[in-house]
């Protein structure tokens, strides 16, 4: 291979040539499928899940932590335990991001996700992922107040004390939380749930549950899927309490006696029979060819399964036919016994 | 794009039908992505696709992709990629490039039954409107192969560049399959 020196003859490049391709680049399409592939402005979307291969022994990376020691922080943190891709060959891949937010945990003393330092556990081989990124003047206020604050340094300046730390994150994620929790309510319960109101509850609660030390979050990821997780348990809770609220009202209405089992379990008669098969053929007579035949199969003792693949149809279609002729005649029986 | 049409989906606590209805994704069902993306069991084969992107895409390029949603229950139960134009559309039929289920109607919660099946319908329908008969083409994912066979996709030609093996719906095993979806009432 030959030796470049990089850098050292950039004065030199002849700019045209680029431009040029940038021209060709512009008159492609942007959107092209390739089969199952959709590679959109030159970015390729698969269709399959990525697999990512060990380069050493060509065998598919599997999803696993590793602990990286950094070799400049305190002793106390300069183990971190973080997510990475493994390989049974010893080889680890570790996310930039996953990397750097490992970095700020051990060079700002954040325990979480640390190691213990203990004589008993054998030193890692991993070296540090960015041997120059101890070498970076990157302050805690550059970078909490940055758009891309890492939000494990947010909310440690918010546990101590920093009111604006709870403020960006509010900012960040209650628009996203609020067109959430819009969608969930719906029209029909709009009237009586506000979303603006649950996504400050979600807050209230986060905010609450985090100053006690219950949720330990890694990176934005795991804070957006908790609060998430919050909102729908409390869109859940308020939806539930809504309906119930309802039912209730619903209730003192309801003639819960016409339709008690008591009014027809019993032993039927000859008569009572008679009119049971009236009923029936009455039933039939109202059915459709297909689910004529479908009561048929079941009368002659196929199961529903099987029913199903005589019929040509699934066997929840089965189960529902079934289902609407037992409450049809149920139906028409209690209305007989009260006329 | 074909016009909005009532469907039902089987809920599998009751075995009841629920109304629901086939439409044209809209920019506003693109938060639903980050909640379902949320709820998404890892290991799931289509975690990495972007709906928010398939959107746009189909919006900003009408002909030449469409993505349909599933609504019932207030709720998105499911999204559908096309693409109707291009080479392969011609020999094949409709392109059905990506198809998703909401997280709750998959194993082991699967709180709907017949959201996949409608989708693969909506591609049918769109082939009978563009002229290809009810043609389909896609690729499939390795643990959707058994779904597409079942439905009476026959596999052909060599697997795609990403090795996903092809399957097709030719004319008459499409209408069998639509017939076998009216008859479960889930399409009228």
């Amino acid at each position: 291979m030959r030796d470049i020196s990089l850098y050292e003859d950039d004065f030199l490049l002849d700019t045209t040539v680029a431009s040029s391709f940038e021209s060709i680049a512009k008159s492609l399409p942007n959107v092209v499928t390739r089969g199952s592939t959709l590679i959109v402005q030159g970015k390729p979307q698969f269709k399959a899940a990525p697999r990512i291969l060990c380069p050493r022994c060509e065998v598919e990376l599997s999803p696993g932590t590793a602990t990286v020691k950094f070799r400049h922080a305190s002793i106390q943190t300069a183990e971190q335990s973080v997510d990475a891709l493994v390989c049974e060959c010893g080889e680890v891949y570790i996310q930039g991001q996953d990397a750097k937010e490992a970095y700020l945990r051990a060079m700002h003393g954040d325990p979480s996700g640390s190691k213990t330092h203990d004589q008993s556990t054998p030193v890692p081989k991993e070296e540090p992922i960015d041997p120059h990124a101890e070498q970076r003047s990157v302050t805690r206020e550059d970078q909490a107040t940055s758009a891309t604050a890492s939000v494990t340094l947010l909310l440690e300046r918010w546990r101590e004390g920093d009111e604006e730390a709870a403020d960006e994150i509010h900012r960040r994620y209650s628009q996203r939380l609020c067109a959430l929790a819009e969608h969930r309510i719906g029209t029909r319960l709009a009237r009586r749930l506000d979303a603006d109101d649950i996504v400050q509850s979600v807050f209230a609660t986060f905010f609450q549950r985090a100053r006690d030390g219950q949720f330990s979050i890694d990176h934005s990821a795991s804070l957006w899927h908790l609060l998430v997780r919050i909102t729908l348990n409390k869109i859940h809770r308020e939806t539930a309490r809504v309906v119930a609220a309802r039912r209730d009202v619903l209730r003192e209405d309801y003639p819960r006696d016409l339709l008690e089992p008591e009014a027809v379990a019993h032993e039927p008669d000859p008569t009572e029979a008679a009119i049971l098969s009236d009923e029936v053929e009455a039933i039939l007579a109202r059915l459709g060819e297909h689910e004529v035949e479908i009561m048929r199969h079941c009368l002659e003792g196929y199961s529903t399964s099987e029913t199903a693949s005589l019929v040509g149809c699934s066997r929840w279609t089965v189960r529902r036919v079934l289902d609407r002729i037992g409450r049809d005649l149920k139906t028409r029986l209690v209305d007989t016994y009260e006329t | 794009m074909i016009s909005d049409f009532q469907v039902n989906i089987i809920e599998r606590s009751s075995g009841q039908l629920r109304e629901g209805v086939v439409r044209g994704a809209t920019h506003s069902d693109k938060v639903l992505w980050s909640h379902w993306h949320s709820e998404m069991l890892p290991g799931a084969q289509d975690s990495h696709w972007d709906w928010d992107q398939l959107i746009d895409l189909a919006l900003a390029m009408p002909d030449r992709f469409e993505v349909y949603a599933l609504e019932s229950d207030n709720e998105i139960q499911g999204f559908r990629m096309l693409e109707i134009s291009d080479t392969e559309v011609e020999t094949y039929g409709i392109h059905a490039l990506r198809l998703s289920t909401a997280p709750w109607n998959r194993p082991p919660v699967r709180r709907y039954v017949g959201v996949g099946s409608i989708l693969v319908a909506v591609a049918i329908q769109s082939s009978v409107e563009l002229g290809f008969g009810g043609c389909i083409h896609c690729e499939s994912l390795p643990g959707a192969e058994k779904f597409h066979e079942q439905n009476g996709m026959t596999e052909f030609g060599s697997p795609s560049s990403e090795a996903l093996r092809r399957y097709r719906f030719t004319e008459e095993a499409a209408n069998a399959f639509i017939e076998r979806l009216r008859n479960d009432e889930l399409i009228t």
